[in-house]
C-alpha cells in the first residue's frame, strides 16, 4: 500500500494519516467507521472499525473523543480489512469511546511504534503470556500466526486473569484450541468460590511446564508486576533475555517521539517501543 | 564568508533588517527590570536594545508558544472544523550561541525522517537567526565551553574588541538572503575566524551513567527541589509538552491545544489507575539531567541536550546546581 501523501511507500509514511486522506497534518486524527460493537467479558468492549492500513501486532491507535482527549488503544487483530480495538474503560476518554454505536465514527491517528517483529520469529516455536488486557495485543499475534501458522512451531499461550468474566476472546480461543492452532494454559487469580477451573497466577503454569528455551521466542503483555513475575519464572527454564519480547505502558501524548512523556530512560515508548526486547530495556531505571 | 559593519551603523543595519517582518530581540522590560526576547514596534525601540546579560527568558516560545492551538472541534458532530496554521516571518535577533545551539536540538527533534512536527516546521521555516556572539561570557553561570557547541545561525555579530567594526558571519544560505536587504550599505566582505568561547565554569564530564545510584543526587534534590518547574520553563531545550482538549461552556465548540510540559511535576509519567513512573523528587531531578546529558546524545550523536546556558542554575529557586553536584561527584567528594 503506497502512501498517497508523499508517494512513497517507506514503512514510515504508513500512516492512516496519509494513506487514507493524503497529508494530514501530525496531530490530526482521521475518521473510520465503526463496523461492530461487542461485549468482551465482563470488562472489555470491542470495537471493529473500517480501516485499511499496513500495522504489526503490538501496535496501537490514538483514539480521539474530541472534548475529551486521545488515549492510546492497542491493535488487537491482523486484516487488512479492519482494526479490531480492545477497550478497557478506567480512564475518561475510553469510557467516552464505548458509548459509541456501530456506524458511528472514530477519530484516529495512527498506527504508532514498534511491534512484534514476527518475521524475526519464524521458523521458531513461541510462548504468549498475557495478563488481563494485555491479552488483546497478543490476539493481534495470534492472528498473524493463524494466516502463517506453517512458519511457527508449536505454539503455547498462557492467559491470566483476575476472574473468569475478565476473559476475553472465549469463542475465538475455544476454536484455536479445537483446532490445535495454539495450546492454551489458562490461570484466574482472584475466582469466585464455586469455580472449578485451573487457579493462580500464570507463573506457576509457566513453570510446571517445562517447556526448553531452544528454538523459542517469548512475547509478554500485561501489568509490570506480572511480566516481571513472568519473566522469573522463564528464567527458571531456562530463558535468554533476548529470547522474551515485552510490551510496555507509558502515560502517552503525542505517539511520535516529541512530547517526551513516554520515556523510559532514553527510548520512547511510543516510537522505539512499546514493544521492546528484555535485554534492552532492562537496565533503564525510570 | 562574512561582513565588515561599522559599529556606527548598526542601528542601520537592525533598521533594513526589520524592514517587512517582525523583528524580535533582547530588551530591558520596564516594569520587571528583566531582560527578554520582545517583539520591537518600531525603529525606536532600537534604543531599548540589551546586551548586558543573557535574555532570562528564552527564544523558544516563538518556535512553539506556551499555549498553541492544535485544531478546533465542533463536540456535537465530532467534527474538526479550523486546522490552519498561521506562521508569520520573523527574525530573531541577539540569540547567544548557546540558544541558537537549542535551536539545533529542536530541530532534530521536530523536524526527523519519522514525523514533522507540522506546527513547529511552519514557525521555524519563517524563522531566521541572527546571533549576537559573547567575547566574554554574560553570566558567571555560563558554562557552554563544555558543551560541545556547533556554529548553527544564518547570520551572527561579533563585536570585535579593539576595533571599529562588527564582524558579520554568515551561516547558511538564508544569511544570505537576509544579507541582501543591508544591499544598499555596500559593506566590505571580509574573513574571520568565530572564536570558541571561554566560560568560568565547566563540566567537568558528560559520562554521567556511572553515577546513576551517587547517594549525592538524593541528598541534595529530594530536600531541595521544589518541583517548582522553573529550570524546565526557562531552558531553550526543555520542550516537552501536553496536549489537552478545552471545551467551551457551551459543550459544543473547543480546541485541541499543546502546552508547555515540565518532567519535573509528578503529574508527567501518571498512567491510568493512578501510577506514577518517577513518583519523587529525585528520580524526576535525575530524569532531566540524565535525558540532557546522557540520553539525547545517545538518540542523536554526540551534542548533549544541554547547552550550557546556566538559566537552569540560575533560575532555581533553592540553588540547585547540576554542574556544581556533576563536578563533585567526579572529584569524588
Ligand atoms: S528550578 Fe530548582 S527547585 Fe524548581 S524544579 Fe528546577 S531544580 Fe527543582
Ligand atoms: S539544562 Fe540548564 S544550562 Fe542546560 S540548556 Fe537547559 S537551562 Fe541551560
Ligand atoms: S508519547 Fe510523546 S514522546 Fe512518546
Amino acid at each position: 500500500m503506497s502512501c498517497k501523501g508523499c508517494g512513497s511507500s517507506c514503512k514510515c509514511h504508513n500512516h492512516l494519516q496519509h494513506v487514507e486522506k493524503g497529508k494530514v497534518l501530525l496531530y490530526e486524527p482521521v475518521k473510520v467507521k465503526i463496523l461492530k460493537k461487542q461485549k468482551l467479558g465482563d470488562r472489555h468492549t470491542l470495537l471493529r472499525v473500517e480501516a485499511r492500513v499496513d500495522h504489526d501486532p503490538g501496535q496501537f491507535f490514538q483514539v480521539t473523543v474530541l472534548g475529551f482527549g486521545e488515549a492510546p488503544i492497542s491493535i488487537a487483530s491482523w486484516s487488512k480489512d479492519y482494526i479490531d480495538l480492545v477497550v478497557n474503560p478506567v480512564g475518561t476518554v475510553t469510557k467516552e469511546v464505548i458509548r459509541k454505536k456501530p456506524g458511528d465514527y472514530l477519530l484516529l491517528r495512527g498506527p504508532f511504534g514498534y511491534g512484534y517483529p514476527m518475521h524475526y520469529f519464524y521458523n521458531n516455536s513461541l510462548i504468549l503470556v498475557g495478563g488481563g488486557c494485555g491479552v488483546a495485543p497478543l490476539k493481534g499475534v495470534m492472528d498473524y500466526i493463524a494466516k502463517h501458522r506453517q512458519h511457527f512451531g508449536e505454539i503455547h499461550c498462557f492467559f491470566g486473569y483476575r476472574n473468569p468474566g475478565d476473559s476475553i476472546f472465549d469463542k475465538e480461543m475455544a476454536k484455536w484450541e479445537k483446532d490445535g492452532t495454539f495450546t492454551f494454559h489458562y490461570a484466574f487469580s482472584h475466582p469466585p468460590k464455586s469455580f472449578k477451573g485451573p487457579t493462580g497466577f500464570v507463573t506457576k503454569y509457566i513453570e510446571e511446564s517445562g517447556l526448553s528455551n531452544h528454538r523459542r521466542a517469548v512475547m509478554i503483555c500485561g501489568p509490570t508486576p506480572m511480566m516481571l513475575a513472568a519473566i522469573k519464572s522463564l528464567e527458571t527454564l531456562g530463558f535468554n533475555d533476548d529470547q522474551v519480547w515485552i510490551s510496555h505502558e507509558r502515560h502517552m501524548k503525542c505517539a511520535t517521539g516529541m512530547c517526551g512523556h513516554c520515556m523510559i530512560e532514553g527510548k520512547y515508548t511510543c516510537k522505539d517501543g512499546p514493544v521492546f526486547r528484555w535485554d534492552w530495556i532492562k537496565e533503564a531505571k525510570g | 564568508m562574512g561582513y565588515l559593519l561599522p559599529k556606527s551603523k548598526l542601528n542601520t543595519f537592525l533598521e533594513l533588517l526589520m524592514h517587512g517582518s517582525s523583528f524580535i530581540a533582547p530588551v530591558r522590560r520596564k516594569k520587571d527590570d528583566v531582560v527578554v526576547f520582545e517583539e520591537l514596534e518600531g525603529k525606536t525601540d532600537l534604543t531599548r536594545l540589551d546586551f548586558t546579560t543573557n535574555p532570562q527568558f528564552t527564544a523558544k516560545k516563538f518556535f512553539m508558544p506556551a499555549y498553541e492551538p492544535l485544531f478546533t472541534y465542533n463536540m456535537k458532530n465530532q467534527k474538526l472544523t479550523d486546522k490552519k496554521i498561521t506562521a508569520r516571518q520573523r527574525i530573531l535577533f541577539g540569540l547567544r550561541l548557546c540558544d541558537l545551539n537549542a535551536v539545533k536540538i529542536q530541530d532534530q527533534l521536530f523536524i526527523n525522517p519519522q514525523f514533522t512536527d507540522d506546527h513547529y516546521q511552519a514557525a521555524r521555516e519563517n524563522i531566521f537567526l541572527v546571533g549576537w556572539y559573547c567575547n566574554t561570557p554574560p553570566s558567571k553561570f555560563c558554562f557552554c565551553e563544555s558543551m560541545n557547541l556547533t556554529h548553527y545561525y544564518d547570520l551572527m555579530l561579533r563585536d570585535l574588541p579593539g576595533k571599529k567594526d562588527i564582524y558579520i558571519d554568515v551561516g547558511s544560505p538564508k544569511g544570505e538572503i537576509l544579507m541582501r536587504k543591508a544591499m544598499k550599505l555596500k559593506l566590505k566582505e571580509h574573513h574571520e575566524h568565530v572564536p570558541k568561547i571561554r566560560t568560568p565554569k565547566k563540566l567537568k564530564t558528560h559520562d554521567i551513567r556511572k553515577y546513576f545510584d551517587h547517594p549525592k543526587w538524593q541528598k541534595t534534590t529530594e530536600s531541595k527541589c521544589l518541583s517548582c518547574q522553573r529550570c524546565t520553563t526557562m531552558c531553550p531545550t526543555c520542550m516537552c509538552f501536553d496536549i489537552y482538549d478545552k471545551t467551551q461552556t457551551d459543550l459544543e465548540h473547543g480546541t485541541r491545544e499543546r502546552t508547555w510540559d515540565s518532567c519535573h511535576s509528578k503529574q508527567f509519567t501518571r498512567v491510568a489507575g493512578d501510577h506514577y513512573f518517577r513518583p519523587d523528587r529525585t528520580a524526576r531531578f535525575k530524569h532531566r539531567i540524565y535525558h540532557k546529558i546522557v540520553y539525547y546524545p545517545e538518540i542523536f550523536g554526540q551534542v548533549p541536550m544541554c547547552t550550557g546556558c546556566g538559566r537552569c542554575i540560575e533560575q532555581c529557586p533553592t540553588q540547585i546546581d547540576f554542574v556544581e553536584l556533576i563536578n563533585e561527584m567526579e572529584d569524588g567528594k
